[in-house]
């Protein structure tokens, strides 16, 4: 049972309308206030008007969804999924009006934006010069790539974008590299997953009717985790609202860390008040952490987090560990003995394994720690970061020629599926007349691994275009044929092979799954399932089990009642690119401790290694030194992180706490 | 009942199907049928009618169950279930007048529009586009139904290439959509849960408690039926034996003359009309005239019922009835009566019909003419931009040929009364049939020869025409007028038949030859005679008159004569019996008709 809201809380749903800016610090209850708010809207307020509330993931739209369940038609009556879904499903419906006659298709691989950014400088003297300049295929990929990085960022800044556009930009080459790249999306009928926030915001920039549809539609806009927007999603949601006025955003400016994405908080605590007029709601009263996670978090951001009125006293230790495996087994100690006590405070029942997580800044900080709880045979899984992808080549092979299908005038498939199929040089696809026939007419020229495989991949593809219902089926054919291949062959290779399109052919039958679980049957098409997988709206939902591995961004919005936070050392957390950008890049790292603190309920155990080994050379360690975040805590908690000092303590508080 | 519903549908919340268009549904092939609030879709049998409003009522949501595969067009007899069906409609906004409007009502938003489905033009008016698709399987033997938004509505030349956007929903939940076929019955109804008036009374609402009285009423007159019949006493002791065999019958066996249950009673609901006299007879009893009709009354009563439910939950609500033949089974002046009941009933109607008195009722500008090029049918509206005056004259002549002219085949035009009493007499020689049995209507336009409102109804219903005219100079003009107006001036072989030397159509006949017979009609214009000798005189007096004189006589009396020369001259032998202009406009009629139904 969720207890009563606080008046506070009160406040904010029950507010008359108009615009709202609600800063609510971590544990303060944000998602349970929106869901309130929405449910009040909805019952109460006007029982006919719609909302329209818009998340960052599909995980927090559906968390929200879920908690909003029982309210009847909530499908008809309330929006609720991320921005890049809205936009994408606004392209959909009003591209035409900015030429889009059919539902581009959404590149979302960075190996397809790199082939086409690498065309563009090869077809193009004076940027051809400027590649040159790097010798080797490797370094020329790593510019390439720096560069569509560039596009990327550009992409995020309206006025950028449209300078650029206008061709007001006073670096000539990156105009003319930005305009070919832009021309030859157009000309394969694609656009890049950054287009369509900006497509967006240009139908609705260029036509104010169809801001206005969505405005005579829904009489309320929310915005979850609005210290995450940026200019073009703001500038989105500014458009939409702008008739309505009932605009709620709800945000913690200290857990904004996607600064280097282009976003700010500042959108919602400056333009959006001053845009809206938006009064301010402050929420700091904490429903969700320890005591002792509380003054962790107050350490780095002071009086971030109200103290008071808390119940829950929790546990801080910090350690300094010789090396990675010693602090892998310092974590791996304190599970164990927190699972072998029958209660911990905050806790109903015994602890289990899925009330600890283990975060860190990057996801190769993890291996040590992986090894030692195999060895201890704690189950664990690594909560995946939105994408997934196929791993096996044939799986990949299977992947373009669905891609080809929703969208054959794209050469750049074409191209790559000749290059994955080892095609001779001579050979042409000749998709005039029909792309499964150009497919066909390739099969003699395959070298032997392929020409094995072809066929039955050829067959799938064949009745997937007639039917894209028979994927499940499908699927089942391909993998008994497989499996009958891979039992004929010696080269282990070839085994190695087999055994991941076997597992590819299973990831692709769960995305397949999801996917007839959200998609009617007389809405399924190859494009579309294509799309939602670019979208990430399929990714398999990590309900994974036992003990949760994360990076800090992929815990976002999530909460564990115990949680350790690893590998706190200079140039991991702060990263060391971002020491060397300093200012708002080092800003957001700080954001990046304080996500991960806050993400503790009840206990919070901080560590970092001595020394660590590079994977260049397992001979010698190389010293660390501890993250300055780390001596913040330490200084204004007033800890200490010897090993022996920090046991004595555990020891101490587990004594104190009350135990049956 | 109409008041009631027009009460409760508010103006402002009006929109309207304000266009259809059909490819490849049975003899749909392509058409765009553009509708009205009220909508008259006329035309011979089998031109598509029928065929229109089955598509029409698949696309606003009826499931597919009833689709075949004749339902795909094909130009030969054979299937064709590879062409795909594309029905797309459009909702527009409109005001109380009908006029069409920029936005769509916030009801509609707050109900079935909300959300990304409302498109927007290049004017920023609002419509809502949705296309349906069917294709059929042959391997699965089945039909795939699919429905689209469109985002745009293009010119109809390229109707079919409308670009598609996200799915529709299968139908909006507050536009409901009717379909009254030419067979309904109440009688038949009222066995039919699916039907209005079966629907009407599943919802039938007693609250519990007073089920509950009724129910305990309907107990005691069981009590009381059973005790006071010896039979169904005996019965129920007889019955009761079953208990003592059978345990699990527990209490015994009752014997219910009546239904226990309220529910069950509505089942067997009977209608019963009485007439002045004391006697009540069944709704069986009656004919199909009546029962027809009163199936008509219960959609009324089921739409305004759903209109109340919608307007009671501050919800909008479009009905649209697609019927055929309001005129089945009714007398001339019922079919008028009807058609103008249902004129009131909002919503909006799409009514087939092939009954003149109803047809010429409507407001011309909303009737749609159906007609089959080959195996195609072919979709014309009436001219909108026809002047009020030019307009009233059209309609008053359908009225004066209660609507034949929208139900034919070939149309003559002409100015005087003269040939209007004289032309269908030839043509019944020719035919040897009347000229309605052939579909050929012979039309007087005035005096003063206004042919083009009628020549311009006629050409946008694809009706072919041809004009009769006297030569004298006067009329020559109002002809050369009227043709240079549609650009058929000066072309080879104009739809005219034009008597030679500037003759009036007298003058053409005395020059023809046909003095005697018309002499002969002259004197049966002094019938009837004191005695033979006094005919025998007026004859002989009239046979010496000079061709001046007979010209001058039949100058004066016209229409009174013509109907005696026309007799006259169709009872001469062989090829004279048809004056040769008349012939020629008589045989280029059989070639136009002929030209039109290969």
């Amino acid at each position: 049972m969720q207890p009563a809201l606080s008046s506070k809380q009160k406040e904010v749903v029950e507010a008359p309308d108009g615009p709202y800016l609600v800063v609510a610090s971590a544990g303060s209850g944000k998602t349970r206030i929106l869901t309130a708010r929405i449910r009040h809207l909805l019952l109460e307020c006007n029982i006919r008007s719609r909302v329209l509330a818009l998340t960052f993931t599909n995980k927090a739209a559906a968390e929200m969804k879920e908690r909003l369940a029982d309210i009847p038609e909530l499908g008809e009556r309330a929006y609720i999924g991320t921005i890049h879904g809205f936009c994408q499903s606004l392209l959909e419906a009003y591209g035409n009006l900015i030429g889009f006659t059919q539902a581009p298709a959404i590149l979302e691989r960075d190996n397809d934006r790199i082939a086409i950014l690498e065309e563009v400088f090869q077809n193009n003297p004076e940027l051809n010069q400027q590649l040159e300049h790097y010798p080797t295929a490797s370094k020329k990929r790593g510019y390439l790539y720096q560069m569509l990085q560039k596009i990327s960022s550009w992409k995020r800044e309206w006025d950028v974008y449209a300078a650029l556009k206008e061709g007001d930009w006073n670096k000539r080459y990156e105009l003319i590299m930005f305009r070919d790249y832009e021309e030859r999306l157009a000309l394969q009928g694609a656009i890049e997953f950054d287009d369509i926030l900006l497509l967006a915001y240009r139908i609705l920039s260029e036509r104010p009717k169809v801001a206005k549809i969505y405005q005579r539609s829904y009489r309320y806009f929310c915005v979850d985790e609005a210290q995450d927007l940026n200019a073009v999603q703001y500038g989105i949601i500014r458009l939409l609202a702008d008739g309505s006025k009932n605009l709620l955003m709800v945000g913690d400016p200290y857990q904004a860390i996607y600064g280097f994405n282009g976003s700010s908080s500042r959108y919602m605590t400056e333009c959006f008040v001053a845009d809206f007029a938006a009064s301010r709601f402050e929420l700091r009263e904490n429903f969700r952490s320890s005591k002792a996670v509380i003054v962790a978090a107050n350490a780095l951001y002071s009086k971030s987090i109200s103290e008071e009125n808390i119940v829950l006293s929790g546990a801080l230790d910090v350690a300094a560990c010789v090396d990675e495996a010693e602090e892998a087994e310092w974590i791996a100690d304190h599970i164990q003995a927190l699972l072998e006590r029958s209660e911990v405070e905050g806790i109903d029942g015994p602890p289990e394994l899925h009330h600890f997580a283990v975060l860190a800044r990057n996801r190769f900080i993890f291996d040590s720690l992986e090894q030692e709880l195999t060895k201890r045979q704690f189950n664990y899984h690594v909560r995946q970061p939105a994408g997934g992808g196929l791993e096996s080549d044939w799986g990949r092979v299977f992947d373009l020629g669905l891609r080809i299908l929703g969208n054959p005038e794209n050469s750049l498939y074409l191209r790559e599926l000749h290059k994955r199929l080892e095609l001779p040089a001579t050979f042409q696809f000749d998709c005039a007349h029909s792309v499964l026939n150009a497919f066909e007419d390739c099969i003699s020229k395959l070298p032997q691994k392929w020409a094995g495989l072809l066929p039955g991949l050829l067959s799938a593809w064949s009745e997937l275009e007639a039917d894209i219902n028979r994927f499940r089926r499908i699927m089942d054919e391909l993998e008994e044929s497989l499996s009958a291949i891979a039992r004929t062959t010696d080269d282990e290779a070839q085994k190695q092979e087999f055994a991941r399109a076997l597992g590819d052919i299973g990831l692709l039958r769960q995305l397949w799954q999801n996917y007839t679980r959200e998609v009617s049957a007389e809405s399924r098409s190859i494009n579309h399932f294509r799309n939602q997988l670019a979208m990430g709206a399929l990714n398999p939902q990590t309900n994974g089990e036992g003990i949760t591995l994360a990076t800090i961004h992929a815990v976002k919005g999530l909460e564990y009642d115990v949680v350790f936070v690893m590998g706190l050392v200079e140039g991991v957390l702060p990263d060391y690119r971002s020491i060397r950008a300093g200012r708002d890049a080092l800003a957001e790292e700080k954001n990046d401790a304080f996500v991960a603190i806050t993400r503790s309920k009840r206990y919070l155990y901080l560590s970092w290694p001595r020394q660590r080994f590079m994977p260049w050379d397992k001979e010698n360690p190389a010293t660390q030194q501890r993250s300055r975040f780390l001596d913040e805590i330490i200084e204004r908690v007033g800890i200490s992180d010897t090993p022996a000092a920090a046991v004595a303590e555990e020891q101490k508080n587990l004594k104190h706490q009350p135990h049956g | 009942m109409s008041t009631t519903i027009e009460s409760v549908i508010l103006p402002q919340h009006s929109i309207l199907i304000d266009q259809v268009r059909v490819a490849n549904f049975r003899s749909l092939q392509n058409v765009e049928v553009p509708l009205e609030q009220t909508t008259l879709l006329v035309g011979m049998n089998n031109a598509g009618k029928t065929s229109f409003l089955r598509a029409l009522h698949l696309a606003l949501g009826q499931d597919r169950r009833n689709l075949s595969p004749d339902d795909f067009h094909s130009a030969d007899s054979r299937q064709n279930t590879e062409n795909e069906i594309l029905i797309d409609y459009r909702i527009v906004p409109i005001d109380q007048n009908g006029d069409r409007q920029a936005d769509f009502a916030q009801i509609w938003y707050d109900s079935d529009f909300g959300g990304d489905i409302v498109a927007t033009d290049a004017q920023d008016w609002e419509f809502i586009a949705v296309r349906t698709r069917i294709t059929f399987d042959a391997v699965k033997n089945d039909y795939e139904l699919k429905r689209l938004l469109l985002s745009d509505w293009p010119d109809v030349k390229q109707w079919q290439d409308a670009p598609e956007r996200g799915r529709a929903p299968r139908r909006f939940e507050q536009m409901a959509s009717f379909f009254m076929d030419a067979q309904r019955d109440l009688v038949a109804d009222l066995r039919d849960r699916s039907s209005y008036i079966g629907k009407l009374l599943s919802k039938i609402d007693i609250s519990k408690e007073d089920i509950e009285a009724l129910e305990a009423q309907l107990q005691n007159l069981n009590t009381d039926i059973v005790a006071k019949s010896e039979v169904l006493s005996h019965m129920r002791e007889a019955l009761g034996a079953l208990g003592e065999t059978v345990p699990s019958f527990g209490d015994g066996v009752e014997v219910t003359p009546v239904s226990k249950k309220v529910r069950d009673i509505t089942k067997g609901l009977g209608v019963q009309f009485t007439d002045s006299s004391e006697s009540s007879f069944p709704l069986d009893a009656q004919g199909m005239g009546t029962r027809s009709w009163a199936s008509l009354l219960t959609y009324q009563a089921y739409v305004s019922w759903l209109a109340r439910q919608a307007s009671s939950n501050d919800k909008p609500f479009h009905p649209i009835l697609s019927l055929e033949e309001p005129e089945a089974h009714l007398h001339p002046n019922a079919q008028r009566a009807v058609f103008q009941q249902l004129a009131k009933t909002p919503g909006q109607k799409i009514i087939s019909t092939h009954s003149p008195y109803v047809a010429g009722h409507a407001d011309l500008t909303a009737i749609r003419h159906f007609h089959k090029n080959g195996a195609a049918t072919v979709v014309k509206s009436l001219p909108q931009d026809l002047a009020p005056e030019d307009k009233r004259k059209v309609h008053r002549e359908v009225m004066h040929t209660r609507g034949e002219l929208l139900f034919s085949r070939a149309v003559v035009l002409f100015e005087g009364e003269t040939e209007e009493q004289a032309l269908p007499i030839f043509a019944h020689r020719h035919w040897q049939q009347f000229p309605f049995e052939k579909g050929v209507t012979f039309v007087g336009v005035g005096g003063d020869g206004k042919y083009l409102p009628f020549i311009r109804t006629l050409n946008a219903m694809g009706t072919p025409w041809l004009i009769f005219s006297d030569g004298e100079p006067e009329a020559q003009k109002c002809v050369n007028a009227a043709l240079s107006a549609i650009g058929l001036a000066g072309v080879k072989d104009p739809p005219v038949i034009m008597l030679p030397n500037n003759a009036s159509i007298e003058e053409y006949l005395m020059n023809a030859g046909y003095r005697d017979a018309i002499l002969t009609a002259i004197i049966e214009l002094y019938r009837p005679f004191k005695g033979t000798q006094h005919e025998a005189a007026k004859s002989a007096e009239i046979k010496a008159w000079t061709d001046e004189k007979v010209l001058e006589f039949m100058g004066g009396h016209k229409t009174a004569l013509s109907p005696h020369w026309a007799h006259a001259i169709s009872k001469l032998e062989g090829e004279r019996s048809i004056p040769t202009m008349i012939r020629e406009l008589l045989n280029r009629i059989d070639s136009a008709i002929d030209r039109q139904h290969p």
